[in-house]
């Protein structure tokens, strides 16, 4: 336990220091759109862990919250000229009581019940995103600008330090959460609600509460999108991409709070390498969704985790018959 | 009277599982309840925690009427219990399982959490000491670390009432706590229920086992097919004629 | 209240594969008592197999579909014992997730095999359209009211007179008193996802010539069994046939008096209503949770 403590204490600022380097040696944009994917999947993936991973609950709607930041953003800054963090607040606080109302049905429902509720509301979310005018119908929302940085519109490197800043922030908040007491009630309730309300944890408000924060995640991670992209429309929405989003999570690992990181880097890599082959990326999501579940239930990065504690193991075993050879 | 439960009546469907039982209990009392299988005594259990609601009667705990609060509101009032069927957070460690249980006494919330204002890693330090204090008392502490699946099932219980207990209950609810235990172990329990008591926590106990209800309890009642047929002290109990007959009744 | 008949007629229809469907569904979840997410792309794999030995390879009808039968069953067992088996053990998150991903994988390793644009399928069942006063019926539609009953009236026939039936239900009651009294487990759960792929590939053939197949058919076919189930109440087989006639119903209807667009809305608001009135659906029976 101490052992990963103290490795830890190296690899996180390891690991930052790594990610602020990165985008200085990208040098082209095809590059850093990816470095920006990568950090807006890590954002939306921490979200769905603290639901999935956390709390274990299953939200196939998430896509509809990446939508919300998504439009909010391309309608705010396109149609009524917002400055880029307005838009931010105000997909934060429309997530966040969206998220409410989606979770106020988590409190009687879970499992497969959760899953038709939540499919469901993306796919009304979805409908009314490709019919109505305001929205720009199933065309989109193309020429979103991006957000000013000290009166100029910022350039793609700058956007990746802010992605970077947005993706620090959601981690930072996620371990602050899952290292107190909230992060405890939210475990304490998917493992065992009944034993988690006899000792006073309100369930159904931390059900609340952890459906709408992950919205929020899941809203900022959309409005970085679309200030990034520049264009949205609706297809980027489905619930085809809540089943991408669980893809990361489970992928990474559920309940390790390291474990989007991976998950996003792989999926977000991924997908761009896989380009060519368009077609069998999906084939291969499900796929992967499979063998990590069946293989390594906890994920990636719980393999990895194993991998680092076994090498442990092995050092310190070879370092022992060596000192009774000298005795 | 720490608890007072006043005509309780609790049917499902048309089996009626307690019937109009009247019952209180006294601060720092070890109170036992038995009755052969059926007799509605986890069914009774349930009503006074808030797992369940009773279909009519009247329960106060500490002046306070609690008939339809929930669980958790329950708890928060001083009055948390452990389960038959052991229920723990397996995935979480020993020292987590017990510091859920402190659940109620710690004063943050998820902004001041994020916000990392001073008080909320003062709580957590001394969340941490109030459940190594509890872990130690109920003989765990060397386990904090395991996770707490891996215990033996023994061990379990005692953890179960570890976290029932480091919340500073006034009514701990312990149910069939011997249950699968052996000698060895259940006379550790025996132990650490008097230890409990003796920190003016009242016990409320269902069980099966005899001896160890005859050892600690200071007063049983008993019930059968949901009535209370009998209630006094453990002599008293062990020289009731209704009681000798429920139980040989039965088994004859 | 001639085109109010005419469109029920078409709800049912639509309906009753819905309820075929359901019932699939509704039998893994009571035998094996997990949600099969993947049940709308293991239909539209059926309706595939039909495709190509109907219409391409030109079989016989009475051919072409026992083999896509079989060939579906087939696929449904290899999924089974490669992707679920070995997480009957684990928790049921894990397991939900599971389907989720072999949903993922059947509708895009399709688009794969037989590419991203829908197919017509041919009427199995000719015929001039009737007239009954001023309600058109179309033979087609009648023929899969007509199957989806008797499909029906099998199940039910199946799940109470025959012994692999009764011990499927016995399975559903008291999973671990069933195999002490000398239930093959394993026979139990080839024998549950083989009735529930052949039943849904039957759906998928009786669906196929009204909305064509594609790749992505079992996504919407799929959201509306699900929620044909809770609103039956899961597990529950006449909830499975009244959620699915529901679903077809108010989808059909909704559909032609508030407007197409959002036909795929109208089952979620179904859900909706049902599950904030009675959360265990229909027909369904509450959970006792024992502590």
């Amino acid at each position: 336990m101490k052992n990963t403590n103290n490795s830890a204490k190296v690899l996180v600022p390891l690991t930052a220091g790594l990610a602020l380097m990165v985008p200085l040696f990208l040098g082209n944009n095809y590059y850093y759109d990816i470095f920006i994917m990568a950090g807006i999947y890590t954002i939306i993936g921490s979200g769905m862990n603290l639901l999935l991973g956390f709390t274990g609950q299953l939200s196939m709607g998430h896509a509809a919250f990446y939508g919300f930041g998504a439009y909010i953003t391309a309608i705010g800054m396109k149609s009524y000229g917002l400055p880029f963090w307005l838009c931010v607040i105000l997909a934060v606080g429309f997530c966040f009581a969206m998220g409410m109302l989606l979770g106020s049905t988590s409190c009687k429902l879970s499992g497969i019940f959760l899953v038709v509720v939540t499919t469901g509301f993306n796919t009304v979310v979805n409908l009314i995103m490709v019919n109505w005018e305001f929205t720009g119908r199933s065309f989109g929302i193309p020429g979103i600008p991006k957000p000013d940085w000290f009166g100029s519109p910022m350039n793609k490197l700058q956007y990746c330090y802010l992605v970077l800043a947005f993706v620090f922030l959601a981690l930072f908040v996620s371990y602050r959460v899952v290292h107190s007491k909230t992060g405890r009630a939210f475990q304490a309730m998917r493992d065992n609600a009944i034993a988690a309300r006899s000792v006073g944890v309100n369930v159904n408000k931390y059900k609340l509460l952890v459906f709408a924060v992950s919205a929020v995640y899941a809203g900022v991670a959309g409005a970085l999108y679309a200030s990034n992209i520049g264009y949205i429309s609706p297809t980027s929405f489905t619930s085809n991409v809540s089943v991408t989003i669980i893809t990361m999570t489970v992928l990474g690992g559920l309940g390790d709070l390291c474990g989007c990181i991976v998950g996003a880097v792989v999926v977000g890599v991924l997908m761009e390498a896989l380009r060519e082959f368009g077609d069998y990326q999906l084939t291969l999501y499900g796929v992967l969704i499979v063998v990590i579940l069946i293989f390594m239930p906890k994920g990636l990065m719980g393999g990895l985790r194993s991998l680092y504690r076994r090498l442990c193991s092995l050092v310190s075993r070879r370092r022992t018959p060596a000192k009774q050879e000298e005795v | 009277m720490l608890l007072t439960a006043e005509k309780i009546t609790m049917k499902f469907g048309g089996l009626v599982a307690v019937d109009n039982v009247d019952f209180a209990i006294d601060s720092g009392e070890i109170r036992a309840i038995i009755g052969p299988n059926g007799a509605g005594k986890s069914t009774f259990f349930n009503a006074i925690s808030g797992q369940n609601y009773p279909t009519s009667g009247r329960i106060l705990f500490d002046g306070r009427d609690i008939t339809k609060l929930p669980s958790h509101r329950i708890a928060k009032l001083g009055m948390t219990r452990t389960f038959q069927n052991i229920l723990l957070f397996d995935d979480m460690t020993v020292l987590e399982n017990v510091m859920v249980g402190d659940h109620i006494n710690i004063k943050t919330n998820m902004l001041t959490e994020i916000l990392c204002l001073p008080h909320v890693f003062r709580e957590e330090r001394r969340c941490v000491e109030k459940a190594e204090e509890m872990l130690d008392f109920v003989g765990l502490l060397p386990y904090k670390d395991q996770r707490s699946a891996s215990l033996p099932y023994g061990k379990k219980r005692l953890l179960e009432i570890a976290r029932a207990m480091v919340s500073g209950p006034k009514l701990l609810l312990l149910d069939e706590p011997a249950a699968g235990m052996n000698a060895a172990e259940s006379a550790e329990l025996v132990d650490t229920i008097r230890r409990i008591s003796q920190r003016g926590v009242a016990v409320l106990i269902v069980e099966h086992n005899m001896k160890v209800i005859m050892n600690i309890s200071h007063r049983i009642t008993v019930l059968e097919q949901g009535k209370v047929i009998a209630e006094g002290e453990p002599a008293e109990i062990q020289a009731n004629e209704r009681v000798i007959q429920a139980y040989l009744g039965k088994e004859a | 209240m001639n085109l109010f008949l005419q469109i029920c007629i078409q709800g049912l229809m639509l309906g009753s594969m819905y309820a075929i469907l359901t019932l699939g569904y509704n039998i893994i979840y009571s035998t094996m008592g997990m949600a099969h997410y993947a049940q709308g792309d293991i239909m539209m794999v059926g309706a595939f197999f039909a495709l190509d030995f109907f219409v391409t390879m030109d079989l016989p009808i009475y051919v072409a579909i026992p083999l896509s039968v079989i060939c579906n069953v087939l696929v449904m067992l290899v999924i089974e014992r490669l992707a679920y088996r070995p997480l009957y053990s684990r928790s049921r998150t894990l397991l939900l997730l599971c389907t989720i991903g072999v949903s993922t994988v059947l509708r895009n390793a399709a688009q794969l095999i037989w590419g991203t644009q829908s197919f017509n399928f041919p009427t199995i069942f000719p015929g001039d359209i009737i007239h009954i006063g001023e309600v058109y019926l179309v033979p087609q539609n009648l023929w899969i009211l007509g199957v989806g009953v008797v499909m029906m009236l099998l199940l039910n026939l199946f799940m109470k007179k025959t012994k692999v039936g009764r011990a499927m239900q016995a399975v559903s009651m008291n999973r671990s008193a069933a195999a002490l009294m000398g239930v093959n487990m394993q026979t139990i759960t080839m024998i549950t996802y083989g009735m529930s792929a052949g039943m849904a590939t039957l759906a998928g053939v009786m669906l196929a010539p009204i909305v064509k197949v594609y790749s992505t058919m079992g996504v919407s076919i799929g959201a509306k069994v699900m929620i044909s189930a809770v609103v039956g109440g899961m597990g529950s087989m006449p909830g499975a046939i009244l959620g699915g006639l529901l679903v077809g119903l108010v989808e059909a209807l909704g559909g032609m008096y508030i407007s197409t667009t959002f036909k795929e809305a109208y089952p979620v608001v179904l859900l909706l209503v049902v599950l904030l009135n009675r959360p265990q659906g229909i027909l369904g029976r509450k959970k006792v949770v024992k502590v």
